[in-house]
């Protein structure tokens, strides 16, 4: 039983990490390896905050979303849209450049020893008898509930979001119709980075923060939004807990060490079985 | 005489990434495939090559020359089999497949103790023909196997480049459904690149076997693959020279900081200041020079066949359209 539940937390934190991704797949058509770095640096700016100029860890929380967001949208104008032009091979290699010096950087600031927010162990919360988890993997999947209910909302109600959903369908059909795709495309960076900000402290709660924090994680993100289907939210939130669970799930049977291996075997199978992942979407 | 065998020590690196970086050129760069599995077809090239050769219990104690056979055709069959299920797949998908076979290979190498002893590894591996040459020079003489071995490999991927096989796969590259519709076979022709490449990738695994004497599986971790592609990319696309010049170009940057004299308390600062310096390279050359430092030529079929005034062919295009036209499908 603890397993699932583990898997489910697993499963929670990837639907945040691998959402953004997939918005940027879906409107700028290339994968952004630098993605896991943003989880890096919203883990390390909430230790920032945290332990080094001692906030309240809410505060410090939404004080990191914040500046990643920013920070994301930055990087994204600096680096990203003058080679949008040259095509999605200059945009992925630019990625994986990106990838690099923000991962540099913040090795010469923060050094290789491993660290952690120190947050004092919640209680459990006991049900039946039975303690099935703490207080504060109950807040990890009531906050992905709340940013996926909220995604959903934006998505489907506001203007923005459905002249995102245009825009990821057809960019220059949706540009024709008089959406405005530059300002569009911002919002996705802004919401992409603090997302991904995000999925980087709570990854960071429930173990520790290292340097490989990014690189291990955008493996699994890459899994994530293959399984899911091409750019497609609804599936790759599917995706983010079919995996959660299995590599969770899959600990009792095989070695932990194997645990990701797990996700990437799910990925070859699910693309050799459906190539278009587990919902249609997307152009290919 | 130090700074001799400091300097062929990282000649003798940056030849056998630059041989890497001509094998992936053949199947990333002419053909165009987006394979991002070159560590995994690496460490298998290295791993079988120690385990045939290494005494036993652990390996079989072959002679060399039939472990470095073995290794190339060890890891021909496992990209036959990685190459044959996922060569079907398009651009990302084929690149997250590739990945994702790597990264099983190695958690695989430091999982299974006993076949591959774990996180341990083997170290104080034999190299070819030590007995023969003593200590200092040794390191002289390897460097000088490297780049023969690079020069070969070098000559032989420049004959494929301009061998009808390699204008087939330009055009491959180019446009699959063009190249389909004149009666080509497309996946077969993948599959066979796809094993000659990743063989020549294994058979420079025995090359980092001997260089480092050592073999654990976090010598094999994705950073190589990439920083192959950054060599690739740096040198430009779809060519051999190129390939070769980003390489060097890649590891001397990479390696002259490891020896500057700084205070260990800097050390770190310095590493990461080796990953920044690639990466803003990489950055930068892509910003600035998309097709690289050296643009893909082409032996044109205007040139081997004499057409001079015939203008229907045309222009060779560069990578930047490559990559967009790739898009577009």
């Amino acid at each position: 039983m603890e397993y699932v539940i583990y898997g489910i937390i697993t499963g929670c934190i990837l639907i945040i990490a691998s959402i953004g991704f997939s918005m940027v797949w879906k409107t700028e058509n290339f994968l952004n390896i630098a993605h896991g770095q943003m989880l890096l640096i919203g883990a390390y700016m909430a230790y920032l905050f945290k332990s080094v100029l001692n906030f309240p860890f809410a505060l410090a929380m939404i004080l990191s979303v914040i500046a990643t967001a920013v920070l994301g949208l930055l990087l994204a104008k600096v680096f990203y849209f003058p080679v949008r032009k040259n095509g999605i091979l200059v945009l992925l290699f630019t990625s994986i450049g990106l990838s690099w010096v923000i991962y540099g950087i913040v090795q010469a600031i923060v050094g290789p020893q491993i660290r952690t927010f120190g947050l004092e162990t919640s209680n459990m919360i006991e049900v039946f008898g039975s303690q099935i988890l703490s207080y504060q993997e109950l807040f990890i999947i009531l906050i992905s509930l709340a940013c996926v209910s909220f995604l959903h909302y934006i998505l489907t109600k506001t203007k923005n979001g459905k002249g995102f959903r245009a825009m990821a369908e057809n960019r220059d059909l949706a540009q024709i119709r008089g959406i405005n795709s530059k300002k569009l495309s911002n919002y996705v960076w802004l919401i992409s980075s603090g997302l991904a900000g995000l999925a980087g402290i709570l990854l960071a709660m429930t173990g520790t923060l290292n340097m490989e924090l990014g690189w291990h994680q955008i493996l699994i993100i890459m899994s994530v939004v293959i399984v899911g289907g091409m750019g497609n939210l609804y599936g790759t939130m599917l995706a983010a807990l079919i995996i959660g669970l299995s590599m969770d799930v899959s600990t009792m049977i095989v070695p932990t060490s194997y645990r990701t291996a797990i996700a990437f075997v799910i990925v070859i199978l699910v693309l050799l079985i459906r190539p278009q992942g587990l919902s249609k979407g997307g152009a290919h | 005489m130090e700074i001799l065998v400091f300097l062929s020590g990282l000649i003798a690196l940056g030849g056998i990434y630059a041989m890497l970086a001509v094998a992936l050129n053949i199947n990333g760069g002419l053909l165009g495939l987006w394979d991002l599995g070159v560590v995994g077809y690496f460490a298998v090239g290295a791993y079988s090559y120690t385990l045939l050769t290494i005494d036993a219990p652990e390996g079989l104690g072959l002679p060399m020359i039939a472990g470095v056979i073995g290794s190339v055709i060890i890891t021909g069959l496992l990209s036959l089999f990685i190459g044959y299920t996922s060569l079907r797949l398009q651009s990302e998908y084929l690149l997250i497949t590739t990945f994702a076979f790597a990264e099983i290979i190695r958690i695989f190498a430091s999982n299974e103790e006993w076949l591959t002893n774990g996180n341990i590894g083997f170290f104080g591996l034999d190299k070819p023909f030590q007995e023969f040459i003593p200590g200092a020079n040794y390191m002289l003489f390897f460097t000088g196997l490297v780049l023969l071995s690079l020069a070969i490999y070098y000559f032989f991927a420049q004959r494929l480049a301009d061998s009808p096989m390699g204008r087939y796969m330009r055009a491959i590259r180019e446009n699959e459904i063009v190249t389909q519709s004149i009666g080509k076979k497309i996946f077969a022709t993948k599959l066979k690149v796809f094993v000659l490449s990743s063989s020549m990738i294994g058979l420079v695994g025995c090359f980092y076997v001997w260089y480092m004497s050592i073999i654990a599986p976090n010598m094999f971790t994705s950073a190589i693959t990439f920083t192959v592609w950054t060599a690739l990319v740096l040198g430009g696309i779809g060519n051999n020279r190129g390939a070769v010049i980003g390489a060097f170009v890649l590891i001397l940057v990479q390696e002259a900081t490891r020896f500057i004299p700084v205070p260990a308390e800097y050390s770190v600062v310095l590493a990461g200041l080796r990953q920044f310096v690639s990466g803003m390279m990489l950055i930068l050359v892509l910003r600035f020079l998309p097709q690289g430092l050296i643009a893909e030529k082409f032996k044109s079929v205007e040139k081997l066949f004499k057409f001079h005034d015939n203008s229907l062919i045309l222009e060779p295009k560069g990578v930047g359209k490559n990559a967009a036209s790739q898009g577009a499908e």
